[in-house]
């Protein structure tokens, strides 16, 4: 019995382990002007978990690294951008795996962070791979309806429903 | 009037058809906020040349704006001029105003946003025109709904206020008869000429201007439509100068000029407090 749980904690910790977040991006919406990008780029470079913030001002979208030692908060960079003025349009993950097959719950975990991959049973996630999140706030409404009916799943959860370090997600196609 | 307003609107679409956008406008507020934690200090200056004694005159407008919320903005200014038969500049006014978005549809490069104000104003000066204003004239509340749209580059903004005085101020007779309430509304749209494509946040921006500001007076069934015309240059993405001048197309109402030039200064300060 013994050795069947430590089996199981140690499959847990390399489950937990078995990523590493190379950086995020945020495309911003409702702004076209380098003043709003700048206070979008000055509301995410003010989060503590940021080591760089990189602007594209023409398309309103931001690449960010993270600093290595500390958790890292999505909701915290969501609410930069809505307390800048504006909105997430798209916000993706780049995650280094190495060779970490999915079980049929769909879900892995880094550091304080769950992710359920939206299709994702049995896939085997390797190298770099990047994460759209669904959750409501991290696109816009016309794209979550949008996905909503390509899923078959309902997008938006009611605040109470809401869990701040879980995150619904599917790996990025090229559209 | 009507006619005036029509043509007004018609105009503004023709113009703003290819046009790049900006909705920093210079005299009117767009229905976007001032970034949540922000504060922005401006430093305006008014001049005309008096209706009735053909003399220039200056008004000096000191301003802080903060942004309390994503949603929530407040701010207040204070006045000083030589307008009102003065023969210096002296303090005459001060004035609060709050604004609060309630709603914003956002898409990449796109917006349409509501938002109500609230502005209300002490003057020291007499009543002595028809024209009614929070700026620095009149004792008086002012309430309003301002809706903008953003489409690519383009921004189109609508103001539509009603303005009314407040107690009892002194009276300065002058053979017009006085209205204590006022309609005020606005079409303001924006293109940016420099620069055409956004390398990073130190490219100094050139932004055009051209608003239509109009007042009627319900009771007397008179009024004006003014076009302001402004140019815009952004520093640093934080700091902006303002030079524009608003000139009457039509209007019946009795005003302290029928013409003025306005020169502001604004800057910006992100992330003030956590």
């Amino acid at each position: 019995m013994r050795t069947i749980l430590l089996v199981f904690f140690l499959f847990v910790e390399i489950i937990s382990t078995s990523g590493q977040i190379k950086h995020a991006s945020i495309q911003a919406a409702g702004l076209t002007c380098a003043m709003c990008s700048n206070a979008i780029y000055q509301s995410l470079s003010s989060l503590s978990f940021i080591e760089e913030v990189t602007p594209d001002i023409e398309h309103s979208s931001f690449e960010i690294r993270f600093k290595s030692d500390q958790e890292i908060h999505p909701v915290a960079m969501r609410d930069a951008v809505e307390e800048a003025g504006f909105s997430v349009a798209q916000f993706s993950m780049t995650i280094g795996f190495n060779h970490l097959q999915l079980s049929s719950d769909h879900i892995f975990k880094i550091s304080n962070l769950t992710f359920y991959v939206m299709k994702g049973e049995g896939i085997i996630l390797d190298q770099d791979v990047e994460f759209v999140f669904l959750d409501q706030g991290f696109m816009i409404d016309k794209r979550m309806k949008e996905l909503e009916s390509e899923l078959g799943v309902v997008l938006r959860k009611k605040k109470k429903n809401y869990e701040p370090n879980k995150f619904r997600v599917m790996i990025k196609k090229d559209r | 009037m009507f006619r005036h307003f029509f043509f007004v609107c018609l105009v503004l679409c023709v113009c703003l058809q290819q046009a790049y956008g900006q909705e920093l406008y210079v005299f009117t507020n767009p229905a976007s906020n001032l970034p949540a934690r922000s504060i922005t200090i401006k430093a305006s200056v008014k001049s005309l040349v008096s209706y009735h004694n053909s003399e220039r005159e200056n008004r000096f407008m000191g301003e802080i704006q903060a942004g309390l919320s994503k949603n929530w903005m407040v701010s207040g200014g204070v006045s000083f001029s030589d307008m009102y038969f003065q023969k210096g500049q002296r303090f005459e006014s001060y004035k609060l105003y709050t604004k609060y978005r309630f709603l914003s549809k956002d898409d990449v490069h796109r917006h349409f946003r509501m938002a109500a104000f609230v502005s209300g104003s002490w003057s020291r000066n007499p009543l002595v025109y028809q024209e009614l204003s929070t700026e620095g004239d009149n004792n008086a509340i002012q309430t309003g709904l301002i809706a903008t749209q953003l489409i690519r580059r383009l921004a189109l903004s609508s103001t539509i206020s009603h303005v009314s005085l407040v107690g009892n101020s002194s009276q300065v007779e002058l053979g017009f008869p006085f209205y204590r309430n006022s309609l005020q509304y606005s079409f303001s749209g924006g293109y940016l000429f420099f620069p055409l494509k956004y390398t990073d946040y130190k490219q100094v921006n050139l932004n055009g201007y051209l608003e239509f500001i109009g007042q009627y007076a319900p009771s007397a069934k008179a009024g004006f439509v003014d076009a302001a015309p402004a140019v815009q240059l952004i520093f640093n993405s934080t700091t902006r100068v303002n030079v524009g001048a608003r000139f009457q197309l039509a209007g019946d109402l009795h005003r302290m000029a029928n013409q003025s030039l306005f020169f502001s200064l604004e800057h910006t300060m992100l992330n003030r407090w956590k």
